[in-house]
């Protein structure tokens, strides 16, 4: 039988701002990087 | 500060929210991920002393490929060697050690392009660097695999993502920077590194202090419709080949499995690398007069983009479909692409080339980021972290052997008279039958038997150290 944990895997307000600043601190970047590498395979389909 | 970075000092308290560790995970992989952008330092490195062009004293070309060779060893090296010491320290620890040993990497090769020294060069970005990488790579592959027992394929894709993803950072801001810093003495490169240095510790060590670890006892909260936590025991439709007990790293690299796997993980990347390797000259030579030189590094770029996204949606998958079946599909469906590659090419379908390439490049990043949730299926999570890094050895004897493999059929075959456009066709059987060998080692996997797995009392006494917290 399993029993719930109360703690670790609950989320309490405010911590998912914390994980939205998080997620867009790698994100930004990478869509940065995704965005350029687009422009550069463009080239293949003029 | 030793016991702040230890794993008892990290285990998370209530509330933590586990989508936390994901970006942590990723900020590490995003960095070192830089590694598969190495190549755009080559040529101004070939021109430190000439400037505008290579003069008489500057590196070679062959020279400088070592440093990515031994990058790569060392890679393997220290996830084998060092991965039982993550299990123990922590990923806090861990990771600071790679953010270190990455980043010094960088200022150590920046001192040798400063004193032309190349030997600077393998030490630094080759040995330092290559351990921040092994470091790097197993580290949020491990802590992800104990927060996300039920999402384990989606976790670990998250992070590995981040490793193909990386280059596309680290190519552009590399150029960004050496453009910037380059004057009429310097073709900027010394600056370029210790700038990526600097900007790699910050990101890396952010990564490293987010990172928690699950209590003893973790449960997954369940989603809204189901009544019970979720814990790995539990998972929805559990299939038999994921077990809910561990085995010991030290005990694994006996078990067949591992060996099956460690199969699995070389045969696929080789494969992979056969087309990596000759994307942009075997595009070019396929479709002569058709596709320029600069479409042809559009289509490397595409590639990547492809690599990148086999790594999230491959392993992802596996949660739904197994891990068994999804390298099943890598092996069904992969010869028949590598066959279709030189059929696109004969009846001069662009098309058809770039889709088969990419479809491709998506099993083999898919392959990556499959097999730590592989591994921890069979072998526990425990010491998946370990276990994994031993398994990576696989990836630096594919790194080695793939390209020689591909090099030496393709210059064999233009020796014998082959045309060059032609000469891929046989590199491509090759590369499927390579798959259909690996279809056969992962048809072979079966659970671990009885006697390998850990006893209650030695998963306590490994467990101590964190429960005693």
């Amino acid at each position: 039988m399993t029993q719930k944990s109360p703690g670790p895997g609950d989320t309490r307000p405010g911590q998912w701002g914390l994980v939205a600043v998080a997620w867009l601190l790698v994100g930004i970047p990478l869509l940065w990087g995704v965005w350029t590498t687009l422009q550069k395979a463009a080239a293949l389909f003029e | 500060m030793a016991g702040f970075l230890t794993r008892e000092r990290i285990v998370a308290g209530p509330g933590f929210n586990r989508w936390l560790v994901p970006p942590a995970a990723l900020a590490i992989h995003l960095s070192i991920g830089q590694a598969y952008a190495f190549s755009v330092f080559k040529l101004p490195l070939t021109k430190i002393i000439g400037i505008t062009q290579p003069a008489p004293g500057d590196w070679t070309q062959p020279e400088l490929a070592w440093i990515f060779t031994i990058a790569i060893v060392f890679l393997g090296l220290s996830a084998a060697l060092f991965g039982r010491w993550l299990e123990r320290a922590g990923p806090r620890k861990s990771g600071v050690a790679a953010a270190l040993c990455w980043s010094a990497g960088f200022l150590v090769s920046a001192v040798g392009v400063r004193l032309h020294n190349i030997w600077l060069l393998y030490l630094g970005y080759g040995v330092l660097g290559g351990c921040g990488l092994g470091l790097g790579y197993i580290t949020p592959v491990s802590t992800l695999i104990k927060w996300f027992p039920d999402r384990r394929g989606m976790a670990t894709g998250m992070a590995i993502m981040g490793f193909g993803g990386g280059a596309m950072i680290g190519a552009p801001l590399a150029d960004l920077l050496m453009k910037h810093y380059a004057t009429p003495t310097s073709v900027g490169v010394s600056q370029t590194f210790v700038t990526m240095g600097l900007i790699y510790l910050v990101a890396m060590l952010a990564g490293a202090f987010l990172f928690r670890v699950p209590p003893p006892g973790f449960t997954v909260p369940p989603p809204v419709r189901r009544s019970r936590a979720i814990t790995v025991e539990h998972a929805p439709l559990r299939p038999p080949l994921i077990t809910v007990r561990h085995v010991h790293v030290d005990t694994a690299w006996k078990t067949p499995q591992f060996w099956l796997l460690w199969a699995v993980l070389f045969l696929n990347v080789s494969a992979g690398i056969g087309i990596l390797e000759q994307a942009s000259p075997m595009i070019q030579e396929m479709f002569k007069g058709r596709v320029t030189a600069s479409a042809a590094a559009g289509f490397v770029g595409l590639l990547s983009l492809f690599n990148m996204a086999g790594r999230f949606s491959w392993s992802s998958l596996s949660d739904r479909i197994g891990r068994k079946r999804t390298y099943g599909v890598f092996f069904t469906l992969g010869p028949l692409l590598y066959i279709t590659v030189p059929f696109a090419g004969r009846i001069g379908s662009v098309i058809l080339f770039v889709a088969a390439a990419a479809l491709i490049i998506t099993m083999y990043g898919g392959g990556f980021a499959t097999i730590p949730a592989y591994l921890s299926d069979l072998f526990g999570t425990q010491f998946v972290g370990a276990i994994h890094g031993r398994l990576l050895t696989a990836w630096s004897a594919a790194g080695v052997a793939g390209p020689v493999l591909v090099n030496y059929i393709r210059e064999y075959q233009i020796h014998h008279g082959v045309p060059a456009a032609q000469a891929y066709n046989v590199t491509m059987l090759l590369m499927a039958g390579l798959l259909v060998v690996g279809f056969f080692c992962n048809l072979a996997v079966r659970p671990v038997a009885e006697g390998f797995y850990m006893t209650e009392d030695q998963l306590a006494r490994e467990r101590a150290p964190a429960t005693a917290a």
